[in-house]
C-alpha cells in the first residue's frame, strides 16, 4: 500500500485541483442557495403557497409586510398577520443597546483579564457560561423568577439582561483573541515615557483596538437581532422579531415570512459590509499608527 | 520601577482650579483625581473595578435562572402556577420513566452525528481555502462567504430548507425531471434527515472558520518539511495538519456541541416536530404548564451540558486559541 500511494497520488494530482475547488463551490451552495430560493419565492403570486410552483409574480408579499393586519382579497383563514416591523424596529433598538452595552463591559474586562488578577480562571469561566448554559434554560429559570417577583416582562427592560448575557462572553473572547497577538511595545514605550495608565490606554491602546471594538460590535448587533432562545418566555406581549418569526413558523407559513427573510437577510449584508468597510479603515489607520511611531519624521 | 508620582507633581498645581471655584467642585475633582492616582498606583484595585460590572451582570443574569430552575425543580406545577414545596417527584418521576432516557440518548446521538457530520464537511473545505485557493484576495473572500451566513438569521436559515425539501421542494422536482426517481420523496422533510442536514447546514460555519484560522497559524516550514520527507498528503494531513488545527477543531465543536444541546427550533420547524430532543421537551413541559417538571428537565440538561463541556474544556485551553 506505501509502495501505490504515491502512484494513486501522481495519477490523480491533476484532478485534485478541481475537486477541491468543486467541494467548496458545493459548500458555497450549500450555505447560499436556498437563500436565493427563498428570495424567488418571496415574489410568489397572491394565490400561491410557500412552497413552488410559483403561481405568477407580484410584490403582494412584500405588501403584507408593509400593511400589517390589513385584509386582502386573497387573505387566507388563520393566516398570520402580525406586524412584523414593529419587531424588527424593537430587534434593532435592542441590538444597537446590546452592542454597545456588551462591547463596553468586555473592553474593561478584557483589561483585567490581559494584565491577570487573582481568580481570573474562575471568573473567566463564570463568563462563558453564559454561551454554554443552553438558552431554554435561562428563560425558563428567569422567567419562572420574574413571574414570582411579580415584574412586568417587556421586551427591552427584562429583554435587555438576557441579551448582553449572551453577547457578552463573544465580546470578551473577542477582546482576549485580540490581546494574544497583541504588541505590547508601543505601550511600554508611552508608559516609560512618564504616560500615565490611563492616558496609554486612551491615546494608544484604545486606537489600535479598534478593530477588535468593531469585530466585537458585529458579533454583539448579530447575535441579539438573531437571540430567541434566551428571550422565547420573557420579551412579554411586544415580542422582538425572531420571537414573532418562531410564533408565525408553528402556526402557518406564508410567502411573507420569505419577503421579511429576504429583507432582514440583505440588511445583515448590509451591516456586515459596512463592518468589513469600517475594518478596513481602522486597520489602514492603526498601521500608519504603528509605523508613523517608529518613524517619527516619516511623512505622513 | 519608574516613580511616575513625582514628575507628575508639578502638573497638579498647575491644573488647580482658581481660589474663587466653589468648595464643592474643589472637592469633587480633589477625590476624582485622588481616585485616579489611587487607581494608578494600585493596578490590582484597577482591575478588580474593570472586571466587577459585566462580572455582576453575567452573575445576575445566569445564577439566577440557575439556581431559580433548581429550587423550582423541587416544588410542584399547581393550576395557577409553582407551588412551594420539597420533593424530589419531578426527578423521580423523570429519571424512573423510560421516555427520559430515551430523548437523551437520541439528543447526544443528534449532536454527536451533527459534530461528526460538521467535522467531515468542514475540514476539506476549510483545508481547500488554506492550500488549494492560490490567490489571498480570493481566500479572503472565499473564507468570508463561508462565515457570513454566522452572522444572519438563524431562523431564516433554518426556514430556507422548507422550499428546498418539500414534497413539491425543489430537490424533489430536479430529481423527478433528471429520472433519478418515479415519484416524490418523502423522506426528505419533516424527518430526522432533513433536521440532521439542517444541523449541518447552519453549523458548518462554526467550523471553517476556527480551521482556518488554525491553519494559517501553522508554519509553512513544517509543511514544507513534510513534503520534502516524502510524506503522502494524506500522512501530511493526519501527522502534521491534524494535531496543529486542534485548537480550531475544539473550538469549532465546543460551540456545535452547546448550540446543539440546547437546539429545539430545527427539530420543530423542518425535523417534523416528532422526535423531540431534551430542549424541546422542556418546551413541551412549558406548553403544558407543568413549569416544575421542565425545570427538572433544565435542570439535568444544564448540567450534562457543563460536564460535557468540561469534558472537552480539558483537552485545551480556550483563551489559547
Amino acid at each position: 500500500m506505501t509502495a501505490r500511494a504515491p502512484v494513486i497520488a501522481s495519477v490523480a494530482r491533476p484532478l485534485i485541483r478541481p475537486l477541491y475547488l468543486a467541494y467548496l463551490g458545493f459548500i458555497l451552495a450549500v450555505l447560499y442557495f436556498p437563500f436565493v430560493v427563498m428570495t424567488i419565492l418571496s415574489f410568489q403570486g397572491p394565490r400561491g403557497g410557500h412552497t413552488f410552483p410559483l403561481r405568477g409574480v407580484s410584490t403582494i408579499w412584500y405588501w403584507k409586510l408593509f400593511n400589517p393586519g390589513k385584509l386582502t382579497p386573497y387573505s387566507d383563514v388563520g393566516e398570520f398577520l402580525g406586524d412584523y416591523l414593529a419587531s424588527l424596529q424593537r430587534s434593532v433598538v435592542l441590538a444597537v443597546i446590546t452592542m454597545l452595552i456588551s462591547t463596553a463591559l468586555a473592553l474593561m474586562a478584557a483589561q483585567a483579564f490581559r494584565r491577570g488578577f487573582k481568580g481570573s480562571g474562575l471568573v473567566f469561566y463564570l463568563w462563558l457560561l453564559g454561551i454554554i448554559v443552553p438558552g431554554i434554560t435561562v428563560s425558563l429559570g428567569l422567567s419562572l423568577w420574574f413571574r414570582r417577583m411579580d415584574l412586568p416582562l417587556h421586551w427591552l427592560t427584562t429583554g435587555l439582561p438576557v441579551h448582553v448575557m449572551w453577547t457578552l462572553p463573544f465580546s470578551l473572547i473577542i477582546f482576549l483573541m485580540f490581546f494574544n497577538r497583541f504588541d505590547t511595545s508601543l505601550e511600554d514605550a508611552a508608559l516609560i515615557l512618564g504616560a500615565t495608565r490611563w492616558k496609554t490606554f486612551r491615546h494608544v491602546t484604545l486606537p489600535l483596538m479598534q478593530p477588535a471594538i468593531l469585530t466585537s460590535l458585529l458579533f454583539a448587533f448579530t447575535l441579539s437581532l438573531d437571540e430567541f432562545q434566551r428571550s422565547l418566555l420573557i420579551t412579554g406581549t411586544d415580542q422582538t422579531l425572531p420571537l414573532m418569526v418562531m410564533a408565525s413558523v408553528t402556526t402557518r407559513i406564508t410567502p411573507t415570512l420569505y419577503a421579511l427573510g429576504t429583507l432582514t437577510t440583505l440588511l445583515s449584508f448590509a451591516v456586515v459590509g459596512a463592518y468589513l468597510a469600517l475594518l478596513t479603515y481602522s486597520l489602514r489607520k492603526s498601521r500608519r499608527l504603528v509605523e508613523g511611531s517608529s518613524n517619527p519624521r516619516g511623512s505622513r | 520601577m519608574l516613580d511616575r508620582s513625582k514628575p507628575r507633581a508639578p502638573m497638579r498645581q498647575t491644573h488647580t482650579p482658581p481660589a474663587k471655584a466653589p468648595a464643592l467642585e474643589v472637592s469633587t475633582t480633589l477625590v476624582v483625581r485622588r481616585g485616579v492616582a489611587f487607581l494608578e498606583r494600585h493596578p490590582g484595585v484597577a482591575s478588580l473595578l474593570l472586571v466587577l460590572p459585566g462580572t455582576i451582570w453575567m452573575m445576575l443574569f445566569v445564577g439566577i435562572p440557575l439556581a431559580s430552575i433548581v429550587l423550582f425543580s423541587f416544588w410542584r406545577s399547581g393550576f395557577a402556577g409553582l407551588v412551594p414545596d420539597y420533593n424530589v417527584e419531578n426527578y423521580a418521576a423523570l429519571l424512573g420513566g423510560r421516555t427520559f432516557w430515551r430523548i437523551t440518548f437520541w439528543t447526544y446521538e443528534v449532536v454527536i452525528i451533527a459534530l461528526a457530520g460538521v467535522i467531515v464537511l468542514a475540514y476539506p473545505a476549510a483545508y481547500a481555502i488554506w492550500r488549494v485557493v492560490r490567490d489571498d484576495r480570493w481566500k479572503t473572500a472565499v473564507l468570508l462567504l463561508c462565515v457570513v451566513p454566522f452572522w444572519t438569521s438563524y431562523l431564516t436559515r433554518t426556514i430556507t430548507w422548507l422550499p428546498m425539501f418539500g414534497r413539491e421542494g425543489v430537490v424533489n422536482r430536479v430529481l423527478l425531471a433528471l429520472g433519478v426517481i418515479g415519484e416524490p420523496l418523502e423522506i426528505l422533510l419533516y424527518t430526522p434527515y432533513s433536521m440532521m442536514w439542517g444541523l449541518w447546514s447552519l453549523y458548518i460555519v462554526f467550523m471553517i472558520g476556527p480551521l482556518y484560522h488554525s491553519m494559517t497559524k501553522i508554519d509553512e516550514d513544517v509543511m514544507s518539511a513534510a513534503a520534502m520527507l516524502g510524506a503522502t498528503p494524506l500522512r501530511t494531513f493526519f501527522h502534521v495538519v491534524l494535531p496543529l488545527t486542534r485548537p480550531g477543531l475544539m473550538a469549532g465543536s465546543l460551540f456545535v456541541m452547546v448550540l446543539g444541546l440546547g437546539e429545539f427550533f430545527t427539530e420543530r420547524v423542518i425535523g417534523g416536530a416528532q422526535n423531540p430532543m431534551l430542549a424541546g421537551l422542556i418546551l413541551r413541559q412549558i406548553d403544558i404548564f407543568q413549569w416544575a417538571s421542565a425545570s427538572a428537565i433544565a435542570v439535568t440538561l444544564t448540567v450534562l451540558t457543563l460536564v460535557t463541556v468540561s469534558a472537552m474544556l480539558r483537552l485545551f485551553d480556550l483563551r489559547k486559541v
